[in-house]
């Protein structure tokens, strides 16, 4: 299983990014790199990161495009960077990603295939979102997680949905 | 004027906020201004900020103070790009190059921004200042009133639509039919009466013949006059019935058929650009279902619902002029019936509308699996597959179970509950006949009746506020696409000319959404006869400049003329009469494959389509079918390869003998030998006549006069294949690519 592994990143070319062949830092307010090509050490100014399992895992498989749209490498774990470096990569990440966690449902209102809802975040701030066809706008993450997409594009996790009070949990347990 | 206002009100706001820290700060000198609310670094921090650009300078005000200040004149472009569930603002600076983070929001607020940036972009790019707005409130895709948002591709909110507004336009347009809805409301009342007589002549039977204090004074004449009038009425009730249902069924009919060919004809009407904003199954959805929603309302619930009221008011109006104590006490338990009936209601709605989603994913499951039956046999997935859609069916067992149980409980308390003023009746009455207070027995029966004849309608009635919001969307939605603006109009002069084939296109701009520029600033003359190959990367706007020429979408800046003359100034029928097109998707209609090719030209013979055929390269094969050119396609049809639909679909161009041709990607799909023989085909018919094509195969083009090469929106190189070979640019490189290609395949 580990030897099909390494053959299809072999044979795939999937370019491996870890301290050894690259490092991070910020410039102008974007996470920049830097990294080995060959020999020569090049320097990218800005460089986009992207999850490619981002329900599922958070801090592994994260492809580095540059500018140009062209990718750079797959980090497989932040972990195969210094501290410094995975901490920036990880700020970078959760910048990107922005989803507040939904800490209770305060009210939720169905009409004419809009839902209307008033949840409490985890920072304490009460904030209202109207989500459409909430059915599909609901992923699930895993057996106790969810996403929920409203209609501007903003992301509101719910970590774990056992742990939401019993009224919550009541208000979205139709969609789950 | 509401919108106007409220996006004034809107406006003063921001620029008060802003003025607090830049007193210069004003509308009338922005060129940039919104609201932005997370910080630029820190991840999950939120931020009160601000942007404010004029000429002389870009400035941020974070939480109620100045954090950065650009000068406009250093920056060379505004940049937006869009996180997950965030957006990023940013700027090159002319200096270095380099570009550098402004400020982080939300998305609430991100189409807004899009939109204020657009005056500053154009500022910052080429110096002028265009008259878009600078604060971008006028992206409102927001009720002004309840701030929730539009339903996609709408501009009504279901919330603060003007309902009796909308019932009154029915009405306009149900004109026609007037006579036949004022008659049927007519026959209501006389059937809402007639209902009433028939407790009142039962009453009369029971106390003046069957229970008569005096039996020996009671003749029998009077009291088969009295069965036979009581038998007349129930004969009358339902003979007026079937002409109130008919004379309804007519004007409803009418009026959906009508409805349905209004919405129709505005939606061939509307631009693509408005068409594509909602999906097939939305326009669907308002032709077939919201009409039939509305047939529904006007046919089953209206009348219903109208007999039951007039029937409630009629027999309440009776009991309480016959005693009004014994009105109090029928009327007790109405709240209860129809507060509990409307909770029940909500409650069962809930637990049916989970079994739906159950029942409609295990329906998907099904569906994924007989889909993919193929794929999953190949992989040995079967038991898998079986394990899957158990479970979805197991989920939809339980829910049922549980939804059934809760109805089969719940409704017989309620019924119980809605027989309940009956009890009431037999008490009271029975009490006063037993007490001799002078209530008859014949009066009894006639209450009794009557309550049965009063609860009825309490359960239509409670439902009444449902089914009313559910008629007033689907007419509201109806009547916002018969309220569409046409953006692609013709102009009142419009004309009508053969085309010669000169296509002009002046320095045009066009974007889709709004701040985002597909094409910018494209100037190209293209002369009678001239073959012209489009090339360049997918995205760089190839086939948005196609449709721009079919005017498919009016340009934003600039123009195109053809013969000299704005093709807004053509008719759009008689422009696009005259452009024959195959595209890379090409699609059949329900039919067979000659009317599928004569579609173009419904007159053309029998022996233009064969020639046409044998041109496109089709016809070797259609004459190989069973049925030949008769073969059905389309939907349930025989389904052609998708060279062989390419090849019908040329076919369908020739014949429509175009003057100006447009081919996007018209022989991608075609092996090489057979794009060589539509190529032969292409090159004969295009001869005199002007030619687009759109090609990633390069050799598609060999044909063409001129090669023009787009890249980001901008024409980047024109000439010859040998010229542009010789200047060693972006079409010598994708030559090259496809060069090493093809070496690699052979």
């Amino acid at each position: 299983m580990v030897e099909n592994e390494i053959m299809l990143e072999k044979s795939a070319r999937i370019h491996r990014l870890d301290k050894s062949n690259a490092d991070f830092f910020m410039k102008n307010g974007f996470l920049a790199m830097t990294y080995k090509d060959g020999e020569e050490e090049k320097t990218l100014d800005r460089v986009f990161l992207h999850r490619a399992f981002p329900f599922e895992l958070l801090w592994k498989y994260i492809s580095v495009i540059s500018d140009d749209g062209k990718e750079k490498g797959v980090i497989f774990d932040i972990e195969d960077f210094s501290e410094d470096a995975a901490a920036l990569i990880k700020t970078e990440l959760e910048r990107k990603y922005y989803s507040p966690t939904i800490k209770s449902i305060n009210s939720l209102k169905e009409r004419y295939g809009f839902s209307y809802w008033r949840v409490t975040l985890t920072d304490g701030r009460n904030v209202n979102f109207t989500m459409q066809d909430t059915f599909r706008n609901i992923i699930r993450l895993g057996d106790y997680g969810a996403i929920l997409l409203d209609v501007d594009g903003n992301r509101f996790v719910i970590k774990s949905i056992s742990s939401l009070d019993r009224k919550s949990y009541r208000r979205i347990e139709l969609y789950l | 004027m509401f919108r106007k206002e409220k996006k004034r009100d809107l406006q003063i706001g921001l620029y008060e906020e802003i003025k607090k820290i830049l007193p210069d700060a004003s509308p009338e000198m922005a060129l940039c201004a919104f609201r932005f609310n997370l910080d630029k670094e820190e991840p999950e921090k939120r931020r009160n900020g601000y942007l404010y650009a004029d000429r002389q300078s870009i400035r941020v005000i974070t939480d109620g103070e100045l954090t950065l200040t650009i000068e406009t004149g250093c920056v060379s472009e505004i940049k937006t790009y869009n996180g997950v569930g965030c957006i990023y603002i940013s700027y090159v600076d002319k200096r270095d190059s380099t570009e550098k983070l402004i400020c982080r929001s939300d998305m609430s607020s991100s189409k807004r921004i899009i939109n204020a940036l657009k005056k500053l972009n154009h500022y910052v790019e080429d110096g002028r200042v265009s008259f878009a707005s600078s604060d971008g409130e006028d992206g409102l895709d927001r009720c002004e009133k309840c701030g929730r948002p539009y339903p996609p591709g709408s501009n009504i909110c279901v919330h603060c639509a003007d309902k009796k507004k909308i019932v009154k336009r029915l009405w306009n347009v149900a004109s026609s039919y007037k006579g036949f809805i004022i008659s049927s409301i007519v026959l209501f009342f006389v059937v809402s009466v007639l209902n009433l007589a028939v407790p009142y002549i039962n009453k009369i039977i029971v106390d003046d013949y069957i229970q008569s204090k005096n039996p020996e004074g009671v003749s029998l004449f009077p009291f088969v006059i009295a069965i036979l009038s009581m038998l007349f009425t129930q004969l009358l009730v339902r003979g007026i019935s079937m002409v109130r249902s008919h004379l309804l069924i007519n004007a409803s009919n009418g009026l959906i058929v009508d409805l349905r060919k209004m919405l129709y004809d505005k939606i061939q009407k509307l631009s693509i650009a408005k068409i594509s904003k909602r999906t097939s199954g939305d326009l669907m959805n308002r032709v077939s279902n919201d009409t039939s929603q509305v047939q529904n309302f006007l046919v089953n619930y209206l009348p219903n619902v109208l007999e039951q009221l007039i029937l409630f008011i009629a027999v309440g109006s009776v009991i309480l002029v016959y005693d009004y104590k014994l009105f109090i006490l029928v009327m007790i338990p109405t709240p209860i019936v129809i507060v509990s009936f409307n909770f029940f209601w909500k409650f069962v709605m809930r637990m049916y509308r989970r079994r739906w989603q159950c029942s409609a994913e295990s329906n998907a499951v099904l569906h994924d699996i007989f889909s993919g039956i193929r794929v999953v046999k190949a992989f040995g997935m079967e038991h898998r597959e079986t394990e899957r859609y158990d479970k979805a069916a197991r989920n939809e067992r339980d829910i049922t179970e549980k939804a059934d149980c809760i109805w089969s409980i719940l409704m017989p308390v309620l019924q119980f509950l809605m027989g309940f003023g009956e009890f009431i009746i037999l008490y009271y009455v029975g009490s006063s006949i037993l007490g001799n207070t002078g209530m008859t027995y014949g009066e009894m029966a006639m209450f009794s009746s009557y309550v049965g004849l009063i609860y009825g309608p309490l359960r239509m009635i409670a439902g009444i506020p449902r089914h009313m919001m559910r008629f007033l969307t689907s007419t509201g939605k109806i009547f916002e696409i018969l309220d569409e603006e046409l953006e692609i109009s013709d102009r009142e002069e419009s004309v009508s000319h053969a085309i010669k084939g000169d296509i002009d296109i002046n320095n045009i701009s066009f974007g889709y959404e709004s701040g985002t520029e597909v094409l910018k600033k494209i100037d190209l003359h293209i002369k009678s006869g001239e073959f012209i190959g489009l090339v360049g990367k997918s995205g760089t706007g190839k086939s948005t400049l196609i449709n721009l020429i079919m005017r498919m979408y009016d340009v934003e800046e600039g123009s195109i003329l053809v013969d000299g003359i704005d093709i807004r100034d053509y008719s759009q029928e008689s422009l696009r009469s005259q452009i024959g097109v195959v595209l890379q998707e090409t699609f059949l209609f329900s039919g067979s494959i000659y009317q599928n090719i004569a579609y173009s030209k419904p007159s053309a013979t029998r022996e233009e389509i064969i020639a046409v055929s044998k041109l496109a390269g089709c016809h070797e094969f259609i004459i190989k079918l069973p049925d030949g050119y008769n073969t059905k396609v389309g939907e349930k049809g025989y389904s052609l390869s998708g060279g062989e639909r390419q090849r019908v679909a040329i076919a369908r161009a020739l014949l429509h003998n175009p003057r100006i041709l447009i081919l996007d990607e018209a022989t991608a799909s075609l092996d090489t030998e057979t794009e060589k023989q539509i190529q032969d085909a292409i090159a004969n018919l295009s001869a005199n006549r002007t030619t687009i094509a759109i090609a990633h195969r390069l050799s598609t083009l060999r044909n063409a006069t001129r090669l023009v090469v787009l890249d980001n929106g901008r024409i980047a190189e024109i000439g010859t294949h040998d010229e542009l070979l010789e200047k060693q640019g972006i079409y010598y490189g994708l030559v090259m690519a496809q060069r090493e290609m093809s070496k690699m395949e052979q």
